[in-house]
C-alpha cells in the first residue's frame, strides 16, 4: 500500500502478479465486488495499481461485538467457498482482512487469494480457527468478555488454550470436538514434523466445502447467552422522564446541526440511542461503550435495520485499545485511527469518569481536547440519581466536581458555544469547539 | 516478508498438526454426511411406503364424504 496526494493505493507486486492476474480473469473478484463481499478498488493500472474505496474507520476484532465477529467469520468461509468455484483458496484467514461499513462486514485484502491446488488442504484452516472459531466459543460457551483474549493473541487465541478453556461438555459437540480439541491435540503431537513431510496429505475439494459448511453451522448455532450487565438495558430502567429525554434528543439534534465533521465519535452510546441521532444527521458514526452486551444489542439492532453508517465497538475509555503488534506499529491504538477533527459526544459520562475512575476534571478536560475539534458533553451534578448512586458506594472525595469548575477547566482548552438546561432535571448539555 | 525463506508456502503458518487434524476432521464429516444422507433416504423410502398405503383409503374416506 502506499500514499500518492493523500490518497491510498495498493501496488500489485510482481512477485504476487500471477495470482493476482488470476483473481481478476477468473471471474472471482467480480463475483465478490458484485455480492458485497469484498472492498471495491478503482483500476489505475491493469493488474499493477488500483485504488480501495475508503473505510470511514478501521476497528478490529478485539473491539467488536460477538456477533460482529461471528459475521465476518462467516463472510470469510463464504469467500472461501466460493473462491474454491472459481478454483482458489484463500491463503490466510485473519480476522483482520475483514473491516465493517457500519455493521456490513467487508473483505479488505485482494492479495489472500491464490490459486488452489486440487488435493491440497486449506492451508490457512488453523487460523481460521484461532482468530474466529476460539473467541467466538469461548464467548458463547464460555465468558462473553473472554474476547479481550484477542488483544494479547496478535494471530488468535491459541488452540490449546482454547482447548483448556472451554467447558468439558464442548468434547460432546462433535465439531467443537474436532475444530478445536483434536485439531489442538494434532497439533501439539505434530510439533517437530515439518510440513514439507506432509505435502502427501491430501483434501478433495468436496471434503474442503463439507469441512466449511460444518465451521459454517457450527458459528451461525453459536449466541451469546448471557446475565445482564449494567448498561445492557440502562434506558429501559427510567432515569429520565419522557419529557427530559426527548429534549436532550432535540439538544443532540440541534448540536449537532452545528458540527461540519464526517464522523462522530459516541463515547458511553450505551445501546446506540443518540448514535442513531447522530446517523441521521448524516454522520458517520463510532459508537463505543465498555460493556459487551450493550455494544452487542445496538450492533444486533443496527444489523437488522442494515445500518451502515454506525459502528458500535467496545471501548472501555480507562483501558483504550493500545497500538499492538510488531514495533507497536502492527495495530493502531483506538486513538491514533480516531484522529484530532472529530465531533465526540460524551453523554451521560463525566461522572462515571470523574466519580467511579477518580479522574481529575483537568485531565478529562485535556483528554477531551487532544481527540475533538468539537465536543457535545453533559455534565451530570451531584444532586443527580445516577451520581448519588456512585457515590452511595464509596466516600465523596470530589469536592472539585461541581459545574463552575467544570467549565472553568474545560474553558481552558475549548470555547462554550451553547449550552442548555436538560429539561426536568439539573443536567446541562454544552456545544463546544476546541481553541 | 519471507521471500528468501526456504519455507515454500510459508505464508502464514499451517501447522503441520492442523494439516492432519483438517483432513480426518474433514473425513469425519463425510462420514457423517453420507450417514445423514442414507438416513433421510431411508426415511423417505418409508414415508413413500406409509403415502403409498394410505392414498387409497384417503381416497376412499372422500368418496364417502362426497356420497
Amino acid at each position: 500500500m502506499f500514499w500518492r496526494d493523500g490518497e491510498l493505493y495498493r501496488f500489485i507486486n510482481d512477485s504476487y502478479g500471477e495470482n493476482f492476474k488470476y483473481l481478476v480473469d477468473s471471474g472471482l473478484w467480480e463475483r465478490l465486488v458484485g455480492e458485497n463481499l469484498i472492498v471495491s478498488h478503482k483500476e489505475v493500472e491493469k493488474y499493477k495499481i488500483y485504488k480501495p474505496d475508503m473505510l470511514d474507520f478501521v476497528s478490529y476484532p478485539y473491539e467488536w461485538s460477538f456477533s460482529a465477529l461471528k459475521d465476518a467469520a462467516l463472510l470469510t468461509l463464504k469467500i472461501q467457498k466460493i473462491s474454491l468455484e472459481h478454483n482458489m483458496t484463500l491463503k490466510d484467514a485473519s480476522a483482520y482482512n475483514v473491516q465493517f461499513f457500519g455493521t456490513e462486514p467487508v473483505f479488505i485484502d485482494i492479495l489472500s487469494f491464490e490459486k488452489h491446488e486440487e488435493g491440497k488442504p486449506w492451508i490457512a484452516y488453523k487460523q481460521f480457527c484461532q482468530h474466529f472459531m476460539a473467541p467466538l466459543l469461548l464467548m458463547s460457551q464460555g465468558e462473553p468478555g473472554l474476547q479481550s483474549l484477542l488483544l494479547g493473541n496478535i494471530d488468535g487465541i491459541p488452540l490449546d488454550l482454547a482447548s483448556k478453556l472451554l467447558p468439558k461438555r464442548t468434547f460432546l459437540n462433535f465439531s467443537v470436538l474436532t475444530h478445536i480439541h483434536f485439531n489442538a491435540a494434532m497439533q501439539k503431537s505434530c510439533r517437530d514434523k515439518s510440513l514439507k513431510n506432509s505435502s502427501n496429505i491430501k483434501l478433495s475439494r468436496n471434503a474442503q466445502v463439507n469441512l466449511l459448511t460444518d465451521m459454517e453451522n457450527l458459528i451461525k448455532s453459536l449466541g451469546l447467552k448471557g446475565d445482564k450487565t449494567p448498561w445492557a438495558d440502562y434506558y429501559s430502567i427510567k432515569n429520565y422522564d419522557e419529557d427530559s429525554f426527548e429534549h436532550k434528543k432535540g439538544l443532540v439534534r440541534e448540536y449537532l446541526g452545528y458540527s461540519d465533521a464526517e464522523k462522530v465519535i459516541d463515547l458511553g452510546a450505551n445501546t446506540g440511542i443518540f448514535s442513531k441521532i447522530a446517523g441521521e444527521a448524516g454522520k458517520y458514526v463510532i459508537s463505543c461503550d465498555m460493556d459487551f452486551l450493550a455494544v452487542e444489542n445496538s450492533y444486533t439492532q443496527l444489523k437488522n435495520e442494515n445500518n451502515k453508517k454506525i459502528l458500535p465497538l467496545i471501548i472501555d475509555l480507562c483501558a483504550p485499545s493500545p497500538a499492538i503488534g510488531w514495533f507497536c506499529r502492527e495495530r493502531a491504538s483506538f486513538f491514533e485511527r480516531m484522529g484530532r477533527e472529530n465531533t465526540v459526544m460524551a453523554l451521560a459520562l463525566i461522572h462515571h469518569l470523574r466519580i467511579s475512575n477518580n479522574v481529575p476534571l483537568n485531565k478529562i478536560a485535556e483528554f477531551f481536547s487532544e481527540i475533538s475539534g468539537t465536543l457535545l458533553i453533559e455534565f451530570v451534578p451531584k444532586r443527580d440519581s445516577m451520581t448519588q448512586k456512585l457515590l452511595s458506594a464509596r466516600e465523596d472525595i470530589f469536592s472539585d466536581y461541581y459545574k463552575n469548575f467544570f467549565e472553568q477547566e474545560f474553558l481552558k482548552y475549548f470555547a462554550i458555544i451553547k449550552s442548555s438546561r436538560i429539561a426536568n432535571s439539573e443536567r446541562f448539555l454544552y456545544l463546544m469547539k476546541r481553541k | 516478508m519471507f521471500s528468501d525463506s526456504p519455507l515454500y508456502i510459508a505464508y502464514i503458518d499451517p501447522g503441520t498438526g492442523s494439516f492432519v487434524a483438517q483432513v480426518i476432521a474433514a473425513s469425519a464429516i463425510g462420514v457423517l454426511v453420507a450417514v445423514k444422507s442414507f438416513w433421510v433416504n431411508i426415511k423417505l423410502f418409508f414415508l413413500n411406503i406409509f403415502q403409498k398405503k394410505q392414498t387409497p383409503q384417503q381416497e376412499n374416506n372422500k368418496e364417502e364424504k362426497t356420497d
